[in-house]
């Protein structure tokens, strides 16, 4: 009898010790629900940049490092007491070749990034908390070597990638291949949706928009060798296509596109963008292309405004950095709102981020540059 | 009471080969430190008297000056005015005090860089996190305090050397284990626990007299060893300023703690006290419920085994990172606990780690401490089962009926059985016939001995078990890179690899010029497209790995060997960079299985009790002896063809290993060092014999322990502790 008391007793006890572990483990796990990640901006082509209207992360000496817009401070993510940001031990230090993508919605900050064994190989996408704790992994991207550039949307994570080093000839690819990876986070399944091989070939530029992948692609017809002997600019593509989030053909709207980076704004469901000879829209259900406004030196900018309104800037001389910079709304109307020294990269409703002829990011108010008043709030030099 | 703590002491004392394997612990880990203070193993590239003789040059008037003094020393070393041996241990060496000196001139803008970090809570972005603005006050708070103090310079290597976490707290662990299993586990081996039982004092009292027992010979054992820590490390390194704030010391240059480095030092060794104590009660408490040794040593084991697992393969920042805080191996590492700042969020407050820690292991000892001497007064033998009257009687009469039925089967099955003998006779002779043919009596007696093991004492499956476990652990090697100039380097070294020529050279010198002539085309502003940029960038690109190649290269030409060599797969090979971790596991495993066969080995005739039939045998044990000799060596054979054989596999595939016939001394790593006249190939059939040498010298002094502990598991575990102690020394080695 006491041995079998003893029994129950012990079953009883490790019953209750896994129920615990397994609490604890659904506690861990829970998360409440985050922000949407559809308005941060990633531009991994560009300085690795990541903008919100808050603030912008980047992959700085200091590891994960965040600047935030209202107080215009910029620290490393890393809260541990005494850390110099230099070791490995540094939970803001990734040990990657690459880190872009950084995101945060509230509750976990997420990244795209190689890992040290697997660099030129694949990327793995990274979830862990905003002082870089509790790292996990959450997929793999397999046989991707370098993001170009990342979206979030909704449960998707759209990675624009490049295959452009040879590991066994230790070379960079000129003929090489770029495409876009998509990763359902629910589903935690993922597959290259595009992908083609060419001259120059980098996909610089995403934007999802109700479920459709706008995407800007550069790439060169000649070779490596033909470029080196002319003016090769005469052959470059900037392209911009349209996918659907679940694959299929990739439909190509225009080849001049001035602004590679930047990607393409919606307008009362019209696709904005700019290219060599103007502004032009793209309808979506036609189509059909249209010019909006037939003028040189045009690009659009990034923007993010709630109020569907796109936003671009025109370049005034050439030897001269000064831009006039123009709205437009859904009623179609381009107005101009100013001119300006600085070159915007990223607009959202409070906070627009710019760079100045020294190549230094300088933080302006949305609302007062819309109202004509340039003048800058904060400045950070890399 | 008194004469039964002198009894239950008595008791533990007399088991001598317990004892006398503690004391070969003692020696092995005596030499350890030796060979650590001299800097022959170990983190120290250098000696104790190399560190001090340049330490005593450091003006401490003028940290700053000094600072850039050794730094322009270290930019070129002349043979003739070395502190150490060559210029690989001379640069840590230098490293080491320049590391020192930056840390105390440093400190007040460390403190003021922490400080300033510690107003991230003015930011939004975690302003959303409670714990992180909650930690961030804290830590502002701890830090302001630290401004205050005061550094100074001093040697200090010792005080990290005596606070590290080192092999004398592992011997702790494994008198823990053994403390546990001696005051208890033996009694109910020995079937004396109802004797015990049945005392005058009460069962609960004496299972305090064994509990505080143990603690004294854990005192006492932890005392002798930080004693022999102490007289080594500091008669040797010393501990620099004993008075001194302890953030003088760069290691601990975030304790929160204003103290010195004495009371550190001090606080260090009683919370390690405290984690073994802990730890002991614990394992009191389980000893009180296990019936047998091997149970425990196997829990123990597996326990250790898991906890250091855990500790070593979670990364810092992990999700699962709670393991590893929350780890037996890190309470023990006190130095950690208490030197470096860290905070455990405990409901989203931040409490400091080491009071944490400090709260759980004495909640675990005093609960564990209770309860274990509880139910060492409940704990009892297996006692039989009572039978009912009727009950008897049915067993009677069914026990006559089957008595009766079995005479009669037995009568058949004899006459079957006579049968049988004659026909096996017969058959016997004709084998007995046959075999003389094909195997002399010296090679019966061995397929015999090796059968007696693989089979009768199930070794194979113990071998089969070990193979499982190398074949999980197995994973294909894959050549990792730090960068792309890694990359570049290996392009070069691979193109250049073989007989040196200086047409190689000078092959690389052209291509070196080629490449600065691009960069120079471009940093003169010559308007290049994008597309020729992005060329041209992507040529530039590769100049840091060329020059880490002409490096080589120039090495080779200026000491005249003979063969330039891309280094990494080598020295992956012998367990170096990224081998390392991958060969102590191999050594540790094989070592495993060898001691596992080999106590089976020289054990089976004690344990089966024919040790006496073969003494009065005519042909005597040494034929026998000298047949499991043999066998050591052919499961020394095996064990290693299955354990290393697959590495070297796995690293030639991996990395590009042609260049047997070339020099040790090619390699910049091994400059100067004992094997550099040997070629590649004899240095690799060397390194792997002695690995095989080693299996079968531990597999033939298996005997020896065998005879001390006359019992399976204990000889494996006493066996595999040994012969692993050099096992981790090598871990260290600098050859």
């Amino acid at each position: 009898m006491q041995v079998r008391a003893k029994k129950i007793v012990g079953i009883i006890v490790l019953a209750v010790i896994i129920l615990l572990a397994v609490l604890f483990f659904l506690y861990r796990s829970s998360q409440t629900s985050g922000e949407a990640l559809d308005n941060w901006f990633c531009s991994s082509s560009f300085g690795n940049w990541n903008y919100s209207d808050d603030g912008m992360f980047f992959y700085g000496s200091d590891g994960i490092s965040y600047f935030d817009a209202s107080s215009g401070k910029s620290v490393s993510i890393c809260t541990k007491a005494g850390c110099q940001h230099e070791e490995e031990s540094c939970p803001a230090k990734v040990e990657a070749i690459y880190c872009s993508g950084i995101v945060y919605d509230g509750n976990k900050l997420y990244y795209v990034s190689s890992s040290g064994d697997q660099d030129y190989k694949s990327l793995n996408l990274t979830e862990c908390d905003i002082n870089g704790e509790n790292r996990k992994k959450l997929a793999d991207f397999p046989d991707i070597q370098s993001p170009t550039a990342v979206a979030y949307y909704q449960e998707y994570v759209v990675v624009a990638y490049e295959n452009g080093f040879d590991l066994e000839k230790s070379e960079n690819l000129w003929n090489r291949e770029a495409g876009i990876y998509v990763y359902n986070r629910t589903t935690e399944k993922g597959e290259v949706i595009y992908s083609e091989k060419a001259g120059e070939n980098s996909i610089l530029s995403l934007t999802v928009i109700e479920g459709e992948i706008y995407f800007c692609r550069n790439y060169s017809t000649l070779s490596d060798e033909e470029v080196m002997q002319q003016d090769a600019s005469d052959q470059l593509r900037s392209c911009l296509y349209c996918i659907s989030l679940d694959g299929g053909e990739a439909e190509e709207i225009c080849d001049a596109l001035s602004t590679l980076t930047a990607g393409v704004s919606s307008v009362d469901g019209q696709i904005v963008f700019s290219t060599d000879s103007g502004l032009q829209v793209y309808d979506r259900d036609t189509k059909k292309v249209s010019l909006i406004k037939e003028q040189e030196n045009i690009s659009l900018i990034t923007s993010r405004l709630s109020d569907d309104v796109a936003v671009m800037q025109q370049a005034i001389q050439e030897d001269q950095a000064e831009y006039d910079v123009y709205l437009y709304d859904e009623d179609g109307t381009l107005e101009k709102v100013g001119r300006t020294e600085y070159l915007l990269l990223a607009v959202y409703d409070s906070t627009s981020y710019a760079m100045d002829n020294d190549g230094n990011i300088v933080i302006l108010d949305t609302e007062e540059w819309r109202n004509g008043n340039f003048e800058t709030k904060y400045s950070i030099s890399f | 009471m008194g004469y039964s703590y002198y009894a239950e002491c008595k008791k533990v004392l007399q088991k001598r080969s317990i004892w006398f394997f503690l004391f070969i612990l003692l020696i092995g880990y005596l030499c350890y430190l030796w060979g650590e203070v001299t800097g022959n193993i170990g983190s120290n590239a250098y000696s104790y008297q190399e560190y001090l003789a340049l330490a005593d040059t450091v003006d401490t008037e003028d940290l700053q000056g000094e600072a850039e003094r050794l730094e322009q020393q270290a930019e070129s070393f002349s043979k003739e005015t070395l502190y150490s041996k060559n210029f690989y241990s001379e640069t840590a060496l230098y490293q080491e005090i320049l590391m020192q000196i930056e840390h105390i001139t440093g400190y007040p803008d460390y403190t003021e860089t922490v400080l300033e970090q510690t107003q991230q809570s003015d930011i939004s972005l975690f302003q959303k996190d409670a714990y992180t603005e909650r930690e961030q006050k804290k830590t502002a708070a701890d830090f302001e305090n630290l401004q205050k103090q005061t550094l100074t310079f001093a040697p200090y290597r010792g005080v990290c050397l005596l606070a590290d976490f080192d092999f004398a707290d592992v011997i702790m662990l494994i008198l823990t284990v053994l403390l546990a299993a001696s005051l208890i586990t033996a009694e109910k081996e020995e079937h004396t626990l109802p004797l015990l039982h049945s005392t005058f004092h009460g069962r609960r009292d004496i299972g305090a007299v064994k509990f505080f027992c143990g603690l004294l010979f854990l005192f006492a054992g932890f005392l002798i060893l930080s004693v022999c820590k102490c007289v080594m490390i500091g008669g040797t390194y010393g501990i620099g300023n004993w008075n001194a704030a302890i953030q003088s010391v760069y290691s601990y240059a975030s304790c929160r703690y204003t103290i010195n480095v004495g009371t550190f030092l001090i606080l260090t060794a009683v919370s390690r006290l405290a984690g073994c104590l802990a730890l002991y009660a614990v394992l009191f408490l389980c000893a009180a419920f296990v019936q047998k040794g091997i149970a425990l040593y196997s829990a123990c084991g597996a326990f250790f085994g898991i906890e250091g697992v855990l500790f070593v393969t979670i990364p810092e920042h992990s999700y699962f990172t709670f393991l590893r805080q929350l780890n037996i191996m890190s309470f023990l590492n006190s130095e950690t606990l208490i030197g470096n700042y860290q905070n455990i969020n405990l409901m989203n407050y931040p409490i400091d780690y080491w009071y944490t820690a400090l709260g759980i292991e004495v909640f675990f000892f005093f609960t564990a401490a209770i309860l274990g001497i509880i139910s060492f007064g409940r704990c009892r033998e297996q006692h039989r089962r009572q039978l009912s009257g009727s009950k008897i009687w049915k067993i009677f009469w069914k026990d006559q009926n089957t008595k009766k039925q079995n005479t009669q089967n037995q009568d058949t099955k004899n006459q079957k059985v006579k049968n049988q003998k004659v026909k096996n006779q017969n058959t016997e002779n004709q084998n007995t016939k046959n075999r003389r043919i094909f195997l002399s009596n010296r090679a019966f007696l061995f397929e015999k001995e090796v059968k007696k093991v693989w089979v009768g004492e199930k070794g194979i499956w113990l071998f089969l078990a070990g193979c499982l476990f190398l074949a999980l652990l197995y994973s294909p090697l894959e050549e990792s890179y730090a960068d792309r100039d890694d990359v570049y380097y290996r392009s070069y070294m691979l193109k250049i690899q073989g007989a040196y020529s200086d047409e190689k050279l000078q092959q690389l010198y052209k291509e070196k010029d080629e490449l600065e002539k691009i960069q120079e085309s471009i940093d003169s502003g010559t308007e290049y497209t994008s597309a020729q940029l992005e060329i041209l960038l992507g040529k530039t690109e590769k100049l840091t790995g060329l020059e880490r190649a002409i490096q080589n290269a120039e090495y080779i030409k200026k000491n005249n060997l003979s063969h330039v060599i891309y280094e990494k797969g080598y020295l992956t090979l012998i367990g170096r960079e990224e081998g390392q971790w991958e060969m102590l596991k191999l050594r540790l495993i094989s070592l495993m299985i060898m001691v596992g066969m080999a106590a089976a080995v020289w054990g089976i005739e004690t344990w089966s009790g024919t040790d006496k039939i073969l003494k009065t045998s005519a042909v005597g044990e040494r034929s026998l002896k000298r047949m499991k000799r043999y066998h050591i060596a052919l499961l020394s054979l095996i064990i290693f063809a299955v354990t290393y054989l697959p590495w070297v596999w796995n690293v030639t595939r991996a990395y590009d290993c042609s260049q047997w016939s070339a020099f040790v001394g090619s390699i910049l790593f091994f400059e100067g060092s004992f094997f550099a006249k040997m070629t590649l190939g004899q240095a690799a059939a060397v390194y792997f014999l002695f690995h095989l040498l080693y299996l079968l010298l531990s597999g033939l002094a298996t005997a020896i322990i065998q005879k001390k502990t006359g019992n399976y598991f204990l000889t494996v575990f006493v066996s595999f502790i040994v012969f692993a102690i050099p096992v981790f020394l090598l871990y260290g080695i600098n050859i």
